[in-house]
């Protein structure tokens, strides 16, 4: 629901600046390569809990680069050195390089692997990630749920936003449903992780 | 520099490319271009030939194509999958290659996406051209991760679901805001209805790949400050009321609903807020859904043209909705049945109503909860097949419409009989089976094949009740029978077909017998069946038993000096297998003992067999295979009566060993089974070496040190040290350092 309010002349001029700056941002942005990419994986959806109990790594960062290139055996791939605020499991690192499958080479060509999520320069995020691969990558736990936005809401409070774009769910027994929205308060999704990956730690102890 | 009404036209201009025919198409982010094949009749894909180790009577290629051919029954559309069957191929897990496109069961994450924790059932990797030209595509199935079913055993996916939908990505589909449809976002491992393709996903394939000309429909969605509407779901249904079709609006709120058929249509726009909302859809798709579900009116499409239904003022927006992405979707209902449904939302409070698309489905709401309604759906048994749309109005006259969310199918098959229930595998025997509820354009399975109804080779249904077909080459083993109807259920009966494999006789041991009869003979083969009688030079042998598939005894019955004979082996279904048998008028040697019955497996002892028609030409063999008679070895003979052999045990391995006599002569042979054990030697190991036994007693403290070599050079080592460094102090002592 929005608030309705009455704009005086300068309201109006600043309104059209604002849209013209809107049409020039749609236009950079139809024309700009964007981070998200087509659909397609059939995932388990998780939630927090479960993710953090099958992360090998996880941190809170900001994609300083991205590099996509060709790997050995053909596929594309895509390294994001990232600078890490925090590290709630895993070696504490203040930078990290990340490997995930998938990228655009300057060629044209351009390789997905669907609900796998592409970071973008200067994104703020929450990575779970699973286990490094013996060729370097690392898969984000529940692929696209392992990557959460850093954002903040109408009210100022920090958010983290989930991306389902190219996942299908599914349940399992044994396995809870999912959360009910895609935007957490920020504040709430760290301490559960924290919480759920003290237990692991005494688990492990 | 370009004016800012040029710049607006511009990017309005590139926003109704991106979206006007984007509804359920995958698109690539970067520059908004929907992906497709340059070649869609001819789309190849390769089953790997391992398919997945959860299953092993090859159902799980039988799924894999019946998803392809889910997709491939899909009419007027160019698109077609086309199965590569190259034995080369198949065995290729080269998923990344471009010139191939493989279904796979990746079980030891070959591919890297399935470690620890992905939580990732199956994913369609894609690649392609930023033209949105595809130059390959797999479907990847993580088998290491997760367990999957062709017999819906629970907590598996059923991989004929899995793959009809992940088939759509391959295809260049995206998710569907229609419930009920295949390319619905969310799985759940009880739920085999995206098996079949809906209307809905039937539609993208025919907007993507046109085969043939086709009604549309056109129109606009506003509201009522004459915005537009961007992002809304249109979704039309048939004067069945059943859901044909969908696609969103674009940034102008217009939108073109494809690939209709002749009919009078209803047209409808809902939010696409739940089940399915925006966050499964890439995000260049811009979707509104500040506006209520709308009924906007009536077309009518007459062919190849576009039927306008205008300018439209989409409702205000509520409260109310109807159905959440954790419902099993679609719901089924079964005609000439009743069925319990719950579904759940918002504003779903008593006084409200709940009907159906289909006026002939009766709908009764029977508990109203506020967040969830449950209710019981009525319908007539020739309830055309299908989606319908669920549409509730609260007390204050508000509409939520939920689309495609229930689907009519028939009950599921029965299959009661299949006659015959063994037969051999290499086909064109007639196989009736009888059950119920069979219909036209189901599918039969057995074993690795798939008989279509009404295809070339494929089921004849004879009545509701009966179907025939003629037995293909089918892989060995034994095998449910399951009759699928099209939408996906089916009816199954656990081991009801056996497909045997042509018999095959590897030995005939002895391969010679007596003339007047008596031998025993074990013939040792393969697929051998209970039943199977044996005849030698045309004889019928009365005494057979067949004791595994492998192993059939017969005692002869006699025939006349001479040979070699056939000896065939028959099955009951006819198959023959076939050797050769000697007759010998000498009489076979008999045994009936030795004595001891053990000695050293060094050998070396004397043992004396027991028996009659014994003579010189015999030979004594310790150790053969009872089976073939093959192997052993030789004894020698120390003396020899008609009676009673006396030889030296030769070495052998510990345990029991068969004794045979041979007549080296002929090929007459008996042999008696386990009667002789060799013990094992009790050796204590001394030094190095291989093959030693446990002692049975403890080592005393010098067989410790003997079998610690390292421990003896430790202690030398040390020793020589302590030495050098005695002789540093005693020149010390002695003075001899200066």
């Amino acid at each position: 629901m929005r608030t309705p309010f009455s704009p005086g002349v300068h309201a109006q001029r600043l309104m059209r600046a604002l849209l013209f700056f809107f049409a020039v941002t749609l236009v950079v942005a139809a024309s700009w390569p964007r981070s998200d990419q087509p659909s397609a994986a059939t995932v388990l959806r998780m939630d927090l809990e479960q993710q953090a109990d099958l992360s090998d790594l996880v941190l809170v960062g900001t994609v300083a680069s991205a590099r996509p290139f060709q790997a050995a055996d053909g596929t594309i791939r895509t390294e994001y050195e990232m600078l890490v605020d925090r590290t709630l499991w895993g070696e504490s690192r203040a930078r990290r390089t990340v490997t995930l499958p998938g990228g655009a080479l300057a060629s044209g060509r351009v390789t997905v692997i669907p609900g796998m999520p592409k970071l973008s320069l200067g994104e703020d995020c929450l990575l779970l990630l699973g286990p490094e691969t013996t060729s370097g990558m690392r898969i984000p736990v529940g692929l696209g749920q392992g990557r959460l936005r850093l954002g903040r809401g109408f009210d100022g409070r920090r958010t983290l936003e989930q991306d389902h774009a190219g996942l299908s769910f599914t349940g399992i027994a044994g396995l809870r449903e999912g959360e009910g929205g895609s935007v957490f308060d920020y504040s709430e999704v760290i301490s559960r992780l924290q919480a759920r990956l003290n237990v692991r730690r005494g688990e492990q102890r | 520099m370009l004016s800012r009404a040029r710049v607006i036209h511009w990017v309005s201009a590139a926003l109704l490319v991106a979206l006007a025919a984007a509804h359920v198409r995958i698109v690539y982010d970067g520059n908004g271009q929907a992906i497709f094949w340059s070649n869609p009749s001819s789309v190849s894909v390769v089953i790997q030939s391992n398919g997945s180790d959860n299953i092993s009577d090859g159902s799980d290629a039988v799924a894999l194509r019946n998803a392809i051919a889910a997709w491939n029954d899909v009419t007027s559309t160019t698109a077609t999958l086309v199965e590569v069957q190259s034995s080369a191929q198949k065995a290729r897990t080269d998923w990344q290659s471009d010139d191939i496109h493989l279904l796979m069961f990746d079980e030891n994450n070959q591919s890297g996406y399935f470690g620890p924790g992905s939580g990732t059932v199956a994913v369609t990797p894609l690649t392609f051209y930023t033209t949105g030209s595809i130059i390959d595509a797999d479907v990847l199935f993580n088998g290491g991760g997760y367990q999957f079913t062709t017999k819906g055993q629970g907590g598996r996916f059923d991989i004929q679901d899995v793959a009809t939908h992940e088939l759509g990505h391959l295809l260049g589909l995206d998710h569907s805001g229609v419930a009920g449809a295949t390319m619905f976002p969310y799985v759940d491992p009880s739920v085999i209805l995206h098996r079949s393709v809906s209307a809905d996903d039937a539609g993208g394939l025919r907007h993507m790949y046109p085969a043939g000309s086709f009604g549309r429909i056109a129109g606009t969605l506003s509201r009522s400050d004459g915005s537009p509407v961007i992002g809304a779901h249109i979704s039309v249904r048939d004067s069945l009321g059943r859901t044909t079709g969908a696609i969103l609006t674009n940034n102008s709120g217009a939108f073109t609903v494809q690939a209709l058929d002749p009919g009078t249509y209803s047209v409808l726009a809902v939010p696409l807020d739940q089940p399915v909302s925006a966050m499964n859809l890439s995000s260049w798709y811009t979707i509104q859904t500040n506006f209520g579900a709308t009924e906007l009116g009536q077309a009518v499409v007459t062919g190849n043209s576009t039927t306008s239904i205008g300018g439209h003022t989409a409702l205000a927006n509520t409260s109310l909705s109807l159905g959440r992405s954790y419902d099993d979707f679609p719901q089924r209902v079964i005609m000439g049945q009743t069925t319990s449904h719950v579904l759940r939302g918002a504003g779903l409070v008593p006084g409200s109503i709940l009907e159906a698309s289909d006026p002939t489905v009766v709908v009764t709401p029977t508990v109203w909860n506020g967040t969830s309604v449950q209710f019981q759906v009525t319908c007539i048994a020739d309830v055309p097949l299908g989606h319908f749309d669920l549409t509730v109005t609260d007390p204050l006259g508000n509409l939520e419409i939920l689309v495609g969310g229930l689907e009519v199918t028939p009950p599921n098959p029965t299959v009661s009989t299949v006659s015959p229930s063994a037969a051999i595998g290499t086909g064109g025997v007639a196989i009736s089976i009888s059950g119920t509820d069979f219909r036209p354009g189901c599918r039969v399975i057995i074993g690795d094949q798939i008989y279509e109804e009404g295809q070339p080779e494929g089921a004849i249904l004879v009545s509701p009740t009966s179907l025939r077909l003629l037995l293909r080459p089918t892989i060995g083993g034994i095998h449910d029978v399951v009759v699928m109807d099209r939408s996906g259920v089916e009816g199954r009966k656990a081991n009801g077909f056996t497909a045997q494999a042509d018999p095959v006789i590897a030995t005939v041991f002895p391969g010679v017998g007596q003339s007047n009869g008596g031998t025993l003979v074990r013939i040792s083969g393969s697929d051998f069946q209970v039943g199977s009688s044996v005849h030698i030079d045309g004889a019928y042998q009365p005494l057979v038993t067949v004791l595994s598939p492998t192993i059939i005894e017969v005692v002869t019955t006699g025939g006349v000096p001479g040979g070699p004979y056939i000896l065939t082996v028959t099955m009951p279904t006819g198959e023959v297998a076939s050797s050769a048998f000697q007759y010998e008028s000498k009489p076979d040697p008999v045994l009936a003992g030795v004595s001891p019955a053990n000695g050293s497996d060094k050998g070396g002892n004397m043992v004396l067999l027991n028996g009659m028609q014994m003579h010189s030409e015999l030979e004594v063999v310790f150790g053969a295979n009872p089976q073939t008679g093959q192997g052993g070895t030789l004894a020698p003979i120390v003396s020899v009566t008609e009676n009673q052999i006396e030889v030296t045990a030769p070495p052998g391995t510990a345990g029991s060993a068969a004794v045979m006599l041979r007549d080296s002569l002929t090929g007459q042979a008996v042999m008696l089974t386990g009667v002789y054990s060799y013990t094992g030697s009790i050796e204590v190991h001394v030094g190095g070496g291989c093959g030693s036994v446990t002692p049975l007693v403890p080592p005393g403290w010098r067989d410790i040190l003997s079998q610690s070599s390292w421990l003896l050079c430790l202690l030398a080592i040390g020793f020589w040290r302590a030495r050098g460094t005695a002789a540093l102090l005693v020149p010390v002592r002695a003075g001899k350092s200066l």
